[in-house]
């Protein structure tokens, strides 16, 4: 079940797959930024947020070891993006008094696990919309899409495209599942993670 | 159908997503009305409908409730729904606080704030619907944007003013922070989350509210001393003042007054003991002004903070316009009356010594703040004014002549300290030029502001907001001298604050208010069109800027009024003086300046169309207020004024009464500003101090005029005015030798300096005329009477009140002296020739209504 995403990152260990580093921080440069910006942080520093995590691991994806026990590369990224963030919180609020500690102090967020969840959850199934457009029909995408982002009824998008409820349907059917499959192939199913991180 | 269930899962989470994007920009910036987005896919059970309404996804989870964004059906809009905790309300009281707070807040319609739609229970849950706003967090939008001061601060006046049009409407805030304040697309800020969050901890006690809700030190670093000492009744609106000093501070500072600490009691300590950290050596630093502005909104004393956020707002203002700030004062005028107790001086004119702690305060700040920064500035100020008021001592002179005095002796001392720095003196300049125009020694204000200009167009780039400042103070100081150089300063003004600010900025209308009016003032008859239209954009503008600009509206209603009477377009000029007047009633504040000239012109303008009522009742009102904008000065003018409405109301024993006070007055007051002529003045009005209300002789009025005749700091011709405004009124009493004695040392002056055909002249033949023909000196009256008639018919037009009151008197003339005709033939062939009307109508007089033959011949 695995199989994708493992092979993405052993493709991406293998510094010569230019590819695969594009699609890895597709998926992950926008995970890391929004995530950062949740936690309270300002562009400029969930930028640098983001920087930072991606250099680590390009740094050391090579000795990374694929282990299920310590929960994956889903807690190593949450470890490297949990200690960054830290970081940068301690030194602004050594600088005396900065708001932005405060802003992420204020309410009674989800706590930062929560967050990473939602965010790594999130991120994951709009790269896999994306991944699944290229693998249905034109005409389907079309109908997904109309039903996802522009809220329409069935019968609004049968009536635009000139489709019977029926095969509205269908294409819907079609593209969530194959959605599924990409989500199955990323493994991002697990939920095991907050619980196994204790931070 | 476990696929197809599966299925319908994750669309909904997918929508889930979609949603949250729709509240985020594109750079992935938080875009709603909370800081965190959705939360988790489902709804938690928390709440599961609503009636009425679609409940479209999560946007914040908070210790108080949920917001939703939801649909509702009727009308059909998106709103933003909030719903409170579940056992929010411990008892019925509590419930019925909610039900009240939300009625009075769904009252509130403004522009800066978020409207409340109506409230309801969902099961046992409270709930609130609002206007959806799209925004950022005022510090997010901070943050993200890298907007000029003037921009920050004008956002912040923004501010201040929403929440004052709720405090107007009986409605405080309690937590007002960043956090509560969105700035839309547009730049607009909203304030939300009035008071409503509060109702739900029973208490305003910020203490119960944090650890209930686990809103830590974000909350509590915006509250105020009063809120974190706990003690409720404490809580007024200068809370919401104190809140909106840290929102304020953290805008120019991006930190927070105090440093923050994870130790509740430590921090509490802070808040309510520890002074701010200085702004103005931090990373961003602002000035020391702004400073003095910031730390006052954030004094510990309630009593010491703005009163109310208008004031504040205000205040933001004037420093805006790099005017002397309201909260300078504060402090230097309580250090002044100390000092001035210690040197036993008597605070005659408040209004005046006032003017001169705005214009030194400010001094003082440029010329110790920068060299001794250290040294506290309380101290420094001190110590100027101590020396200031030491030297005004030794000329004890009444106020007006001490405050001259005080400002003279000041640019001695600017000349000598400040010569080899100029900002300070371009500075200092314009304090004074503005103090001298303040109380409209314009040629004095002039002077200092020239030079202010010149200092300043040498040392600051174009766009500096002090060269600005100088160059339109300077031309609003030409106007009123009618010089039409004015018009190319106010041109400049105009043009660099459009460049700076934009078209709707209200330093912007304020210079086409300007300009408009030296247009009008200087300009040839091309430029008065111009005006017109100048006025009519800077109405617009000032009625777009609404109700927090009413000030500046008023301004300049009243500025096109006086172009309107300049003009002579009385009817139009009447419906603007109306409004411009509504509008200070409105205010409330008599003591404004502008406020104290309207009134006095719109009485002025009563009196001229016959309402003296009005104008009456107008002018009683400006002697009480004039004084406490103008000091002394205009009180014998203002007396006199009075006098001659109470006159034309046939209410002569008042008029007198008024016309003598006046006398008084200026007697006094040449007295002390001009001691080589005050022994003749002042035995010449001892009759009047002697017997305050007995009748006296007009011989009395009359020595006393010629008491001051000749001399050359009176205005002659106001004399003379004068001479004939009591003559009249003595005539009217009865009294016709004593007021042609009067008439007579009134043409006597008017002659001196008028021509012989002047209508001033013309006016005083008339009333001398008058008084003959009650003596019985018909003959020497008839060709007074004649040819001022003429005079005052071609001038004002036949029915003028003048040309009326000389027909009146002309024929009281034949009524007793018979018809021209009988009585002797042609009494009067000189002026009939003067006249030039030929003798076709018999009488010279053209078309008056002579009386009836029979009744001449009787007499």
């Amino acid at each position: 079940m695995r199989t994708t995403r493992v092979s993405l990152l052993l493709r991406v260990k293998d510094a010569s797959d230019g590819n695969a580093w594009d699609e890895f921080h597709d998926l992950y440069a926008p995970l890391l930024y929004n995530y950062a910006r949740s936690r309270g942080l300002s562009s400029a520093d969930a930028e640098e947020i983001r920087d930072q995590c991606l250099e680590v691991v390009a740094r050391k994806i090579t000795d990374f070891e694929y282990d299920r026990a310590k929960g994956g590369f889903k807690c190593w990224l949450y470890r490297i993006a949990s200690y960054k963030i830290i970081d940068m919180l301690r030194k602004s609020r050594e600088k005396r008094a900065d708001t932005r500690v405060l802003r992420s102090l204020r309410s009674p967020e989800p706590s930062p696990d929560e967050l990473w969840e939602k965010h790594w959850r999130n991120e994951h199934l709009k790269f896999c919309v994306q991944q699944a457009r290229a693998s249905v029909s034109e005409q389907s995408y079309r109908a997904f899409h109309m039903l996802l982002f522009d809220g329409c009824s069935v019968t609004d998008v049968g009536e635009a495209l000139g489709l019977n409820a029926n095969q509205v349907y269908k294409a819907k059917s079609r593209v969530l599942q194959r959605i599924r499959e990409v989500l199955d192939q990323l493994g991002t199913s697990d939920g095991v993670v907050a619980t196994q991180l204790g931070l | 159908m476990a696929e197809i269930e599966a299925e319908q899962q994750l669309f909904g989470e997918l929508r889930q997503v979609v949603c949250e994007e729709e509240n985020m920009s594109v750079a992935g910036r938080t875009r709603f009305q909370d800081v965190s987005a959705c939360h988790g896919s489902s709804r938690d059970g928390f709440i599961d409908s609503i009636e009425g309404y679609d409940l479209d996804c999560e946007l914040h989870r908070g210790g108080q409730g949920v917001i939703y964004k939801a649909t509702q059906h009727v009308p059909r809009r998106t709103v933003a729904l909030k719903v409170l905790l579940a056992g929010s309300f411990a008892s019925p009281r509590e419930r019925f606080r909610f039900d009240r707070e939300v009625g009075l807040i769904t009252s509130l319609r403004h522009p800066n704030i978020v409207t409340v739609f109506e409230s309801g229970t969902a099961g046992s849950r409270p709930y609130f619907t609002m206007e959806f706003v799209q925004g950022w967090h005022l510090d997010q939008y901070l943050v993200d944007r890298d907007l000029s001061l003037h921009d920050r601060l004008r956002l912040f006046q923004k501010i201040c003013w929403a929440m004052h049009y709720a405090h107007q409407h009986g409605v405080m805030h309690r937590d007002l922070k960043p956090g509560n304040i969105l700035v839309d697309e547009t730049g607009e800020p909203r304030v939300l989350d009035f008071g409503l969050a509060k109702a739900d901890t029973g208490e305003t006690n910020i203490l119960q509210h944090v650890t209930v809700t686990g809103e830590f030190m974000g909350t509590l670093a915006y509250a105020s001393p009063e809120q974190v000492t706990g003690d409720p009744s404490q809580v007024d609106i200068r809370t919401d003042v104190y809140s909106l000093g840290v929102v304020l501070y953290e805008m120019l500072s991006e930190h927070l007054p105090y440093e923050t600490t994870d130790h509740l009691g430590e921090m509490l300590r802070r808040i309510s003991q520890d002074e701010p950290a200085s702004l103005t050596g931090g990373e961003r630093p602002v000035d020391d002004e702004l400073e003095t502005i910031v730390m006052k909104a954030l004094a510990k004393d309630k009593e010491r903070r703005y009163q109310s956020t208008e004031a504040l707002a205000l205040d933001i203002e004037h420093y805006l316009k790099c005017e002397p700030i309201e909260a300078r004062r504060d402090s230097t005028w309580y250090v002044l009356r100390k000092a001035l107790r210690r040197h036993k001086l008597a605070v005659v004119a408040a209004a005046f010594m006032l003017l001169v702690i705005i214009a030194f305060s400010a001094t003082m700040t440029v010329m110790y703040g920068k060299a001794e920064r250290e040294a506290t500035r309380a101290k420094q100020t001190q110590v100027f004014l101590e020396r200031l008021l030491a030297s005004a001592s030794s000329y004890d002179l009444g106020p007006d002549v001490k405050l001259l005095a005080v400002l003279q002796s000041a640019e001695q001392r600017i000349h000598d300290e400040l010569a080899a720095q100029p900002e300070v003196e371009a500075s200092v300049r314009l304090t004074i030029g503005r103090t001298y125009a303040s109380i409209r020694f314009f040629a004095q204000a002039e002077h200092h502001l020239r030079a202010a200009l010149k200092i300043s167009r040498e040392v600051y780039g174009k766009d500096d907001p002090r060269l600005v400042a100088s160059v339109a103070l300077l031309g609003v100081v030409l106007a009123e001298q009618n010089k039409p150089a004015s018009i190319r300063l106010q041109r400049e003004a105009l043009d660099t604050r459009l460049r700076l600010y934009g078209a709707d900025d209200p330093l912007t209308a304020e210079s086409t208010m300007d300009l408009a009016s030296a247009l009008g003032r200087c300009g040839q008859d091309e430029h008065i069109v111009k005006a017109q239209a100048l006025f009519d954009r800077a109405i617009e503008r000032y009625r777009d800027l609404g109700p927090s600009h009413r000030r500046g509206l008023a301004r300049c209603l009243h500025k096109l009024a006086n172009l309107h009477l300049q003009q002579d377009q009385y009817d139009q000029a009447e419906p603007v003086l109306e409004e411009a007047l509504a509008i200070y009633r409105q205010l409330a504040d008599g003591d404004d300046p502008y406020a104290v000239e309207l009134i006095h012109d719109y009485a002025t303008f009563l009196a001229w169309a016959g309402e003296y009522e009005q104008a009456d009742e107008l002018l009683r009102e400006s002697l009480v207020i004039t004084p406490r904008a103008f000091g002394q000065v205009a009180m014998p003018y203002l007396s006199w004024e009075l006098g001659k409405v109470r006159h034309a109301q046939h209410n002569y024993a008042a008029a007198e009464a008024m016309y003598r006070k006046a006398l008084v007055k200026s007697c006094v007051r040449i007295a002390e500003k001009l001691p080589h002529i005050s022994e003749p003045v002042l035995s010449a009005a001892s009759p009047l101090f002697r017997e305050e209300d007995g009748e006296v002789d007009a011989s009395v009025y009359l020595a006393i005029f010629r008491s001051m005749r000749g001399v050359k700091q009176v205005p002659q011709l106001q004399l003379a005015q004068g001479l004939f405004d009591l003559g009249v009124l003595r005539l009217d009493q009865g009294d016709a030798s004593g007021a042609a004695a009067l008439l007579r040392e009134s043409l006597d002056i008017r002659s001196e300096h008028l021509a012989a055909d002047h209508v001033l002249m013309a006016e005083a033949n008339s009333a001398l005329g008058g008084c003959l023909t009650k003596l019985g000196e018909f003959a020497q009256a008839e060709p007074l009477l004649v040819a001022s008639y003429q005079r005052l018919k071609a001038v004002h037009g036949e029915a003028s009140v003048p040309a009326d009151t000389a027909r009146a008197r002309l024929l009281d003339l034949y009524k007793q002296w018979g018809p021209p005709d009988e009585a002797g033939g042609l009494k009067l062939p000189n002026s009939r020739a003067g006249a030039g009307t030929g003798a076709s109508t018999g009488s010279g007089i053209g078309d008056v209504d002579l009386p009836a033959k029979t009744g001449a011949s009787s007499s």
